[in-house]
């Protein structure tokens, strides 16, 4: 531990408490952006935890693979500029956190077992309550078998703190050594300074209570954006959770922006050295990656012949396939094309997902349900023989390497068109076959649009609703770069008077909310298979 | 079935009875019978006027009263006026008033009842009582045994239809007096009003029935109007509307009509009326439900004096509307927008209250009609924080926050500060118009002041070149 900690004679630090704005309506930057920062501010370690989800850490994972690769052209680009130190033990835990009331509680997985105990949590607190919240109960030692299922994780306990006000410490003193019982060695309780003005009594409290029950304290820092200058975007979210303006949000608003990332020798001026150093264990402790799970996952294997492997029943069904599309013999060109690709996709290990397309497009044409094949597909031989496409490759010329490649190491998509009248037999089909714990269909993120970022970020700033309605009417010169000039035409066309200032942040808190995600919605089709629990996986 | 009767002593049987207006409790003839009867229906649902007598049949729900006796008891306990109350009893509506009339006579009720009672205490034979005594009926017993076919040709079916009542053969029937929905009464003035001052004396008759009608429907005022007619349709040259009227608004629901009182009182010192004016009308306008108070034996829970916002109402119905302003808490970050300064009337608006009051805005505007006077003062405590105010903020905020002068690099406020607590932080306020507020803050001690409240002005931006700038806000102790 001693080399992270030494790294330009600034303490080690790892932040674990941390959201991202898929906690929606609170988290005020990308899981991108904060784990770019984190990684350049030379933490050791980022917590990715939104509020009951884990909606972010893919984002987050991604960009983390990424990033070297982007910091390595930035240097080429400008070569002029100091290099960009790399950090190279920077690690992306994955978490969630969970709203207590009383306190919230910080749970970041181990390992795939602890990932999948969070994932079940979520799973449970989300379909008890409706959509969007959640519940999770905190019976204080009275039936908690749910709470006690977070094992392989670390818990990070954070008291809620009104600041400057009474906290019933009794009550807290409980609720940690209850914690404390049920998660011994694992729990940790934070202490997060956010400069406030009783800062110092805040941390000599948490020092005794921490002392009174034996659980280590650490330091956190509760980010909601991944810099201070987030801070207008995160009180206009705020706006649009309170469903009012900003000015009338008045005490919902953060009061000042220290939930930020900050840096390490702000850390290392405010908290004890050893609340630091402390984050790094839990970080050491935390080494579960999203590759294990993409490691991990498997096809369910219900549409195996019996006793063969993947790839003998893909063989098997695309040749079978093969002579009726073609009674006459199969083609020369054909055979090879498709022994061509069943060998990429044996190599690649695909064959479970070939099949499993397969069993559902035969049910479907079984039933008289129409369906196509469409997209990139068409371009395979194999689904054309497995009855998924309808492109002869013996007539075309196939492009197989848009579909599939070595090269891009990328799973293949097949889209399958049904009929939308009848999509719902078919969905109930597959809930049928593999059972509602190890189906389910997949959620789109739905994200702040141009006409509703200027939507809402108006109704936040309070800007007169003729205007507001004007422009998202007609938001397409938005990417034009002339806005100032079309606002101020149109604010003089329909008789507003409008201070130029706020309509320069109106604009540009919309061009920063775009992209935002706002909600989870269901895809229209999409499902996730899985032969195991699929809630160990995901959360549903 | 069993019957009450009650009634009031007319005021010259009762010499003593003091009915002035200004009394704490108003005569009959100032409560009117209309109220009476509300006030009756608090005993039970079944009450009517029959005669001079108001009539409550109770059987159903003496119980809940703790028995005949507990309720007569009672009866005579809430009596509203200030005239004694005559009671009597009786197993039909008739005879608990014959008896009624034969105590007011002070005649011991016979024992054989209803057969004993003498005739003329039934309303029914009373035109034909002459008649009925040279027959040799002094009793109700004695017509009673006359055969029945004869009476009713002799003296038509209504008397014969009373004995069968007051014997329990023929059911009891009244119209039973209800509470209205909304409280509406009008009066005709003994005598032309010609100034507001007179108008005001009659107005205490409505507001007494005002009164009765609320603690019946247990409701409390929030808006009354005062309407009355004009008795000229010209005046001077000019033509007059039919009525005037005045609404007066208060914001807590109330039953005091002491307060009512006050506010129409100043209302109507500042109303000229157009025309001496004849009839007087009150309505209620708007009403709540009525929480009523709790008492305590502790003493400081029993406040002496008027409450605040009656004594701002007050204020404002002399002074106009906008001249009373009083402090409003917000919620914001910034502790100098923590509180405002608003009339008193929008100040209501903007409570807790506002979905309820905002219906009335309008309305409350529109009759602010007092002329302007010199401008009041604002009486109210100098710092009224928002409820989510930090306890740890000063009690006392400067206006403006003072420039401290820097020397060596430490502000100084009456001698050098030394910062004892903080830094607070604070970034806030980029919306509005001006600087937004990025503020380090402090609590520091000052040889010369004790505790203070201060400020370093963040450099945010542009300004990140300048000194940091020092700023004094507020004081403790």
């Amino acid at each position: 531990m001693a080399e992270i900690a030494g790294t330009g004679g600034l303490p080690g630090y790892a932040e674990l408490h941390c959201l991202s704005n898929f906690s929606f309506q609170r988290g005020a930057s990308h899981p991108e952006e904060l784990v770019e920062r984190a990684y350049r501010l030379g933490y050791a370690g980022l917590a990715i935890t939104d509020e009951c989800s884990v909606a972010g850490v893919v984002r987050a994972h991604v960009a983390l693979r990424d990033l070297p690769a982007a910091l390595a052209e930035d240097e080429a680009a400008h070569p002029e500029r100091p290099p960009h130190p790399r950090n190279e033990s920077f690690a992306l835990l994955l978490g969630s956190e969970f709203d207590f009331g009383r306190f919230k509680l910080v749970v970041l997985a181990h390992d795939l077992q602890g990932w999948g105990n969070l994932c079940e949590f979520i799973t449970a607190a989300r379909t008890t309550a409706p959509k969007g919240q959640y519940r999770v109960r905190w019976n204080g030692g009275v039936d908690d078998s749910d709470m006690a299922s977070l094992r392989h994780c670390e818990v990070v306990f954070i008291p809620r703190r009104d600041a400057g006000g009474a906290f019933d410490l009794p009550a807290l003193q409980a609720d940690l050594q209850r914690a404390a019982q049920l998660y011994g060695v694992q729990l940790w309780l934070a202490v997060e300074l956010l400069h406030e003005l009783d800062d110092d009594l805040w941390l000599a409290t948490l020092m005794k209570l921490g002392a009174q029950t034996g659980v280590p304290l650490l330091a956190s820092g509760d980010v909601h954006m991944h810099v201070r200058s987030r801070k207008p975007l995160q009180d206009v979210i705020t706006a649009v959770r309170e469903g009012k303006s900003v000015a009338e949000c008045g005490l919902a608003l953060q009061a000042n922006a220290q939930r930020h990332l900050r840096t390490r020798s702000q850390l290392a001026r405010l908290y004890p050295g050893q609340l630091l150093a402390n984050t790094l264990e839990v970080a050491r402790r935390c080494r579960f990656s999203l590759d294990a799970i993409r490691a991990h996952y498997q096809y369910p294997l219900e549409n195996l012949g019996n006793g063969e492997t993947a790839a003998q029943t893909l063989a098997r069904k695309t040749w079978t396939g093969a002579q009726e599309r073609y009674p006459q013999g199969v083609p020369d060109k054909v055979r090879r094309q498709v022994a061509h690709e069943l060998a990429l996709i044996a190599e690649m290990g695909y064959e479970m997902f070939f099949i499993t397309v397969e069993d559902i497009v035969a049910f479907a044409r079984a039933r008289g349900i129409l369906c196509q094949g469409r997209g990139s597909s068409a371009n395979s031989a194999v689904c054309f023989c497995l009855g998924i496409t309808a492109i002869n490759p013996e007539k075309g010329n196939l492009l197989f390497e848009r579909f599939m490649s070595r090269e891009r190491r990328e799973p293949p998509d097949i889209d399958v068109d049904f009929e939308h009248q009848r999509r719902e037999e078919v969905i109930q089909y597959i809930y049928a076959k593999y059972g509602r714990e190890r189906a389910a269909i997949a959620a789109v993120v739905i994200c702040w649009r141009a006409r509703s970022a200027l939507r809402d970020v108006g109704k936040a700033l309070g800007i007169d609703a003729r205007l507001v309605d004007e422009f998202a009417k007609d938001h397409y010169w938005f990417d034009d770069g002339v806005q100032d000039q079309r606002l101020a035409e149109g604010a003089a066309r329909i008789g507003v008077r409008e201070d130029p200032l706020r309509l320069r942040q109106w604009i540009e808190l919309t061009q920063r909310l775009r992209g935002f995600p706002r909600h989870l919605s269901q895809h229209v089709g999409g499902f996730v298979l899985t032969q195991t629990r699929l809630t160990r996986l995901v959360p549903v | 079935m069993h019957w009450i009767a009650l009634r009031w002593l007319p005021p010259e049987v009762q010499a003593a009875a003091d009915a002035s207006p200004g009394s704490a409790t108003p005569g009959v003839e100032a409560l009117g019978t209309e109220a009476l009867g509300w006030w009756a229906l608090q005993f039970t649902p079944h009450v009517a006027w029959l005669d001079e007598a108001l009539l409550l049949e109770v059987s159903a729900c003496e119980r809940l009263w703790g028995g005949r006796l507990a309720l007569m008891r009672e009866l005579e306990r809430l009596n509203p006026v200030a005239q004694r109350l005559q009671r009597a009893q009786g197993a039909s509506s008739l005879v608990a008033l014959a008896r009624l009339r034969l105590f007011a006579r002070g005649v011991r009720p016979p024992v054989e009842l209803p057969g004993g009672l003498p005739l003329d205490t039934l309303s029914a034979a009373r035109p034909h009582l002459a008649v009925l005594e040279r027959l040799g009926c002094r009793s109700w017993g004695d017509v009673a045994s006359l055969p029945r076919g004869g009476v009713v040709r002799r003296f038509g079916g209504e008397l014969r239809d009373a004995l069968d009542v007051a014997w329990g053969r023929a059911p009891d029937q009244h119209v039973w007096l209800t509470l209205p929905e909304v409280f509406d009464l009008k009066f005709e003035l003994p005598a032309l009003a010609e100034n507001a001052a007179a108008l005001m004396w009659s107005a205490n008759r409505l507001l007494a029935a005002l009164q009765v009608w609320l603690r019946a429907r247990q409701r409390g005022a929030l808006a009354i109007e005062l309407q009355w007619t004009l008795d000229l349709r010209r005046f001077n040259g000019v033509d007059l509307p039919p009525r005037e009227q005045i609404i007066v608004r208060t914001a807590a629901p109330t039953q005091d009509m002491a307060h009512l009182r006050r506010l129409l009182h100043e209302r109507l010192a500042l109303t000229r009326l157009g025309a001496p004016a004849s009839w007087l009308r009150l309505r209620s306008v708007e009403t709540a439900p009525w929480a009523g108070a709790s008492t305590s034996f502790l003493p400081e829970d029993n406040r002496k004096g008027d409450r605040l916002h009656e004594l701002v109402e007050r204020l404002g119905a002399r002074l106009g509307a906008q001249q009373v302003v009083v402090p409003v808490p917000q919620a914001d970050h910034r502790p100098e927008h923590m509180q405002s300064w608003l009339p008193a009337h929008q100040a209501a608006l903007a409570g807790p209250a506002r979905a309820v009051l905002r219906r009335r805005g309008k309305a409350a505007a529109a009759v602010a009609a007092a002329p302007p006077s010199a401008a009041a003062a604002p009486a109210a405590p100098p710092n009224t924080a928002a409820p989510g105010a930090s306890p740890l903020y000063p009690p006392w905020l400067l206006r403006e926050p003072l420039a401290l002068d820097v020397r060596e690099g430490h502000p100084h406020y009456q001698g050098k500060l030394s910062r004892l607590v903080g830094p607070q932080r604070l970034e806030t306020g980029w919306w509005a118009d001006g600087q937004p507020a990025v503020r380090d803050y402090f609590i520091a001690e000052s040889p010369g002041a004790g505790l203070v409240w201060i400020f370093r002005e963040r450099p945010s931006g542009w300004l990140a070149s300048e000194a940091p700038r020092w700023f004094l806000q507020g004081l403790y102790g």
